[in-house]
């Protein structure tokens, strides 16, 4: 009998309760989409190459769908509460009837299991294939061939899920028992009549709450437009803490001021204030918004949130597609250390059959048609000549401040001198040039020349000081003058194998300045051959390299460009997967309060509209009245939200336009307004269809059919 | 005379066919222009049956409800909301008026619904006001007038779009004594100054003691029929009672 009950009663709920459902199908489907990260191209592309940083990523991510996941619940035990107050009556009844509290809660275990199970459904139904979705989308974003496309379902993601919503709904189920047993039967039975109390206070007070949130929201725009308000981390920290204080106090303040304005203003200054049913609408309105303006702001500062949140997730997402497509250097680069072996100390190779690395399992030749080998010698212990006096005569004309700067620099630099200095040969060196087009470097003889790696950037004060003076470097039984510029072209294809401090020196030198049995890191370049590439594609050929040389157990390290394209984009792609997910969840917990908060003051006012349908409103102007106020309900804090967003933009355009050279904006505005529509507005939509539905079984042409 | 309303033969069946209720049983009379009439009956008499088939609220399952000559069982929902907005006026119980408009706003919107310009639905809105002296609650909210004033206001309202026939049901019934009769005597300025047609449903025999006619119902059918005539206030009330009492549902009435 109870079981038919609940059974009744679900599938009244998904006709009449469509809104609660959805939020507890999106709700899945969002969850089981960033569980079941691990499914999508994008990373299972990362992992094939950077295993760790992913592994790394998804750990973390981990930890945020715990947040996740309380958020959500805290959006499905509210979206209930808005359930159970539309059923008190019903309890009431139930309760009248002579049913048991016991009972009660084992109808709404049964109901909420049905429906749990529905949702479950349909969410992992949805949530699988809009991860696809993502999946072939991402994919294209972030510029990756997709490997053969196929269905992937991911059961740890889809039991994590259910878990999850076992849990949230385990705890529905006893809130609302709970909320249900507390209640007196008068106050189940009575609570359709309960009406809100009007707006009351000063017009005085709301217009000066409203003038002060425009006050503050003009000097948080002023700040972020004229001093620079949206930079976090400047040295001037109070200037955005104080935008960011002043934004929100405005937004706030704005609602507030608005409600109680909304009551008073536009009677006595519009002249469509009377027509037809606007004033009713305005009032009903600005009554509602007196009572739930605090959330509105909420909503208001969230949506702005996730705005502002995509279009980071979006624009690194952008860049890292611009660094991988200006990718210009070698594909490949073999590293070993070949201390043992004697190598031809000569630049560009000629390749060979046979001849060159065949015994390390593989016949080099067999892949490329040049190699450009790099040779990295430790050399023996050398100095600088007169480095003592040159950096006392700098530091005396220096701040404390900086002096322990130059004297901490120092130090280093002479222990490089001591120990790691490594030296390049200058024909090595010059071929790599020739490679980027790019003229050869003479030495004239007894001078050598300052490498450093490109990813050591920043202005060494030392070193560039040294440099200018025009030091010598002495070896043993060798000394070199050092010419000052400084060189940087990669050594290799990975970024990551760098050189703080090296030097370039003519070849024939090198002997005198490396010990007897040298320690060396070779490095051997080179791009696959053009029609290999073709038929087999470079993830591929990489693969069958890397087998060949474990299989060997060569002493070789294989680096690639598909690495350094992966370890930047794990990077990128978990910002913008974080945030991009974070923004849809904030979204969908904005839409989703708007959608309960506006349905529940609907089912407050179904008296109302009764009332307005006896004296007369036609159908049309019911249904008229109700999209103009859901409308503006939903559009108020989204317009204003927007104009936080656009003032943002405007803000950090120019300089991310010129720091980063960063993207196009009307793509970015296209995404973040497809990812917009499709959450808040589905939630739009289907509140004014269900707001629709519901005044049209208020109106008394009902009892006509 | 032309009739405003004439009910003829209405019928109105609820449930199915295995277990009827017959809430109207071919019920027939009729009402003139500038009357005011009291409909009477014990609760399941089919009063508010007949008053919602009146106001097109609801439907009937066979007669006419002729109002000025037009059968208004035979319209469509969308003309019999604009019949209702034009030709008919209301005062219910509660919730006459919306809690979240001015007593003023509430007053116009029979007129602002039917698309009147605002100036001109305004002025009426003064007019009418001045008649049933509630300006000085036309600025008020809901929540800040008492129930008395709540219902004159909704009176005011009925009789703003000047109706056919304004419909009553049961007006007093939530109000105590005095405010009862400051509501009874607005109706009646109504019926008298503005000549409006006025059809009151209550149970109330001091509240129909305001009427010229009243119309007895039992069991769905006209009961009996009482007229004013030139009878004091007081013994009007007192010939109601006698009625009353013999609506009251005995089987064995001697007659």
């Amino acid at each position: 009998m109870l079981f038919k009950l609940a059974f009744r009663n679900v599938r009244r709920s998904i006709r009449q309760y469509l809104l609660y459902f959805v939020t507890l199908v999106l709700a899945i489907m969002v969850f089981y989409i960033f569980n079941a990260i691990e499914t999508q191209q994008v990373i299972l592309f990362l992992k094939r190459l950077e295993g760790d940083a992913v592994s790394k990523f998804l750990m973390m991510l981990n930890y945020v769908s715990y947040a996740v996941f309380l958020v959500l619940g805290f959006l499905i035990l509210y979206a209930n509460q808005f359930q159970l107050r539309r059923r008190k009556k019903e309890m009431g009844l139930y309760t009248l009837m002579g049913m048991k509290k016991r009972s009660i809660a084992v109808l709404l275990l049964g109901e909420g299991i049905l429906l749990g199970l529905l949702a479950l459904f349909f969410g992992l139904l949805g949530g699988t294939v809009l991860s696809q979705l993502l999946s072939i989308i991402s994919s294209r974003f972030f510029a990756i061939e997709l490997q053969s496309f196929r269905i992937v379902f991911s059961p740890e993601a889809a039991g994590k899920t259910v878990i999850y919503f076992c849990i949230i709904q385990l705890a529905v189920i006893i809130i609302s028992a709970f909320s249900v047993s507390r209640q007196r039967i008068v106050d189940l039975l009575r609570a359709a009549r309960k009406n809100e109390s009007g707006a009351e206070g000063k017009v005085s007070h709301a217009a000066g709450k409203l003038a002060s949130g425009i006050l503050f929201l003009a000097l948080a725009y002023f700040l972020i437009l004229q001093k620079g308000g949206f930079r976090l981390w400047s040295s001037e920290p109070w200037i955005p803490a104080a935008a960011i204080a002043a934004g929100i106090a405005g937004t706030f303040l704005f609602f507030a001021g608005l409600a109680g304005f909304l009551t008073y203003f536009p009677q006595k200054y519009s002249a469509g204030y009377f027509t037809k049913l606007n004033y009713f609408n305005i009032r009903q309105l600005s009554s509602k918004l007196s009572t739930v303006h605090r959330s509105i702001a909420m909503v208001c500062l969230l949506i702005f949130l996730t705005l502002s949140i995509m279009s980071v997730g979006i624009s690194a997402g952008q860049q890292n597609r611009k660094a991988i497509q200006n990718e210009r250097d070698f594909q490949t680069t073999l590293m070993g250390d070949f201390s043992g072996t004697t190598f031809p100390l000569t630049g560009k190779t000629e390749l060979l059959k046979g001849s060159y690395l065949s015994d390390l399992g593989f016949d080099l030749s067999d892949y490329a048609d040049e190699v450009i080998q790099v040779d990295l010698f430790r050399a023996n212990q050398a100095e600088i000549k007169d480095f003592d006096k040159l950096l006392a005569a700098a530091l005396s004309s220096l701040s404390n401040d900086e002096k322990s700067k130059w004297l901490e620099q120092s130090s280093y630099l002479k222990d490089s001198m001591a120990n790691q200095m490594h030296v390049i040969p200058l024909s090595q060196y010059n071929a790599l040039r020739s490679h980027l087009g790019l003229p050869a470097l003479t030495l004239a003889a007894g001078h050598a020349c300052y490498y450093r790696d490109t990813d050591f950037n920043d202005e060494n004060p030392v070193v560039t000081y040294l440099l200018n003076q025009g030091i010598q470097v002495e070896y043993a039984n060798k000394s070199f003058v050092i010419d000052p510029v400084i060189e940087s072209v990669p050594l290799s294809t990975d970024h990551a194998i760098t050189l703080s401090f090296g030097l370039i020196v003519p070849d024939q030198d090198i002997s005198s300045i490396i010990p007897e049995n040298p320690v060396t890191n070779t490095l051997i370049n080179f791009d696959f051959k053009p029609e290999l590439l073709k038929t087999e594609g470079l993830e591929s050929l990489l693969a069958k390299l890397n087998e060949s040389v474990q299989l060997h157990n060569s002493p070789v390290n294989i680096f690639s460009v598909l690495q350094v394209q992966a370890r930047e984009m794990v990077i990128t792609v978990s910002i913008s997967y974080l945030c991009i997910y974070m923004g849809l969840i904030f979204l969908m917990c904005s839409s989703a309060l708007l959608a309960i908060q506006q349905l529940t003051s609907l089912e407050e006012n179904r008296r109302s509209f009764l009332l307005l349908s006896k004296l007369g409103a036609t159908r049309k102007q019911l249904r008229q009245s109700i999209i103009r106020q859901v409308s503006s309900y939903f559009l108020l804090p989204l317009g204003l939200a927007l104009l936080h967003t656009v003032v943002g933009f405007l803000a950090i355009n120019p300089y991310v336009q010129s720091k980063l050279s960063l993207p196009d904006l009307g793509l970015q505005t296209m995404y973040i307004g497809i990812l917009l529509i499709s959450v808040y507005g589905v939630y739009y939509l289907l509140t004014c269809m269900s707001a629709v539905n519901a005044v049209e079984r208020y109106t008394i042409s009902n009892h006509n059919s | 005379m032309q009739e405003m309303l004439f009910v003829d033969q209405v019928e109105k069946y609820y449930g199915s066919k295995g277990n009827l209720t017959r809430a109207l049983n071919g019920i027939s009379f009729t009402i003139y222009p500038g009357e005011f009439v009291g409909i009477m009956g014990s609760s399941g008499s089919g009063k508010t049956t007949l008053l919602n088939c009146i106001a097109t609220i609801d439907t009937v399952t066979s007669g006419r409800v002729m109002l000025e000559g037009k059968d208004i069982t035979k319209m469509a929902p969308d003309a019999l909301a604009s019949f209702r907005r034009d030709r008919l006026g209301f005062v219910f119980q509660d919730f006459n008026l919306l809690d979240t408009l001015t007593g003023e706003e509430n007053m116009l919107l029979p007129l602002t619904l039917a698309g009147n310009k605002p100036k001109a639905a305004r002025a009426r809105v003064q007019e009418v006001a001045e008649l049933l002296r509630i300006q000085p609650i036309l600025g008020k909210f809901p929540y800040q007038m008492s129930g008395g004033e709540q219902q004159r206001v909704a009176a005011g309202r009925a009789l703003l779009n000047k109706p056919s026939l304004i419909l009553a049901d049961e007006p007093t019934g939530s109000l105590d004594s005095g405010t009862s009769r400051q509501l009874l005597e607005t109706l009646t300025q109504m019926n008298q100054a503005e000549k409006a047609t006025i059809m009151m449903v209550t149970h109330d025999a001091y509240a129909s003691s305001y009427c010229q006619r009243i119309l007895f119902i039992k069991d769905g059918c006209l009961f009996q029929e009482l007229l004013r005539g030139d009878l004091t206030k007081k013994a009007f009330f007192e010939k109601i009672l006698a009625v009353t009492s013999l609506l009251g549902g005995e089987q064995y009435h001697a007659v």
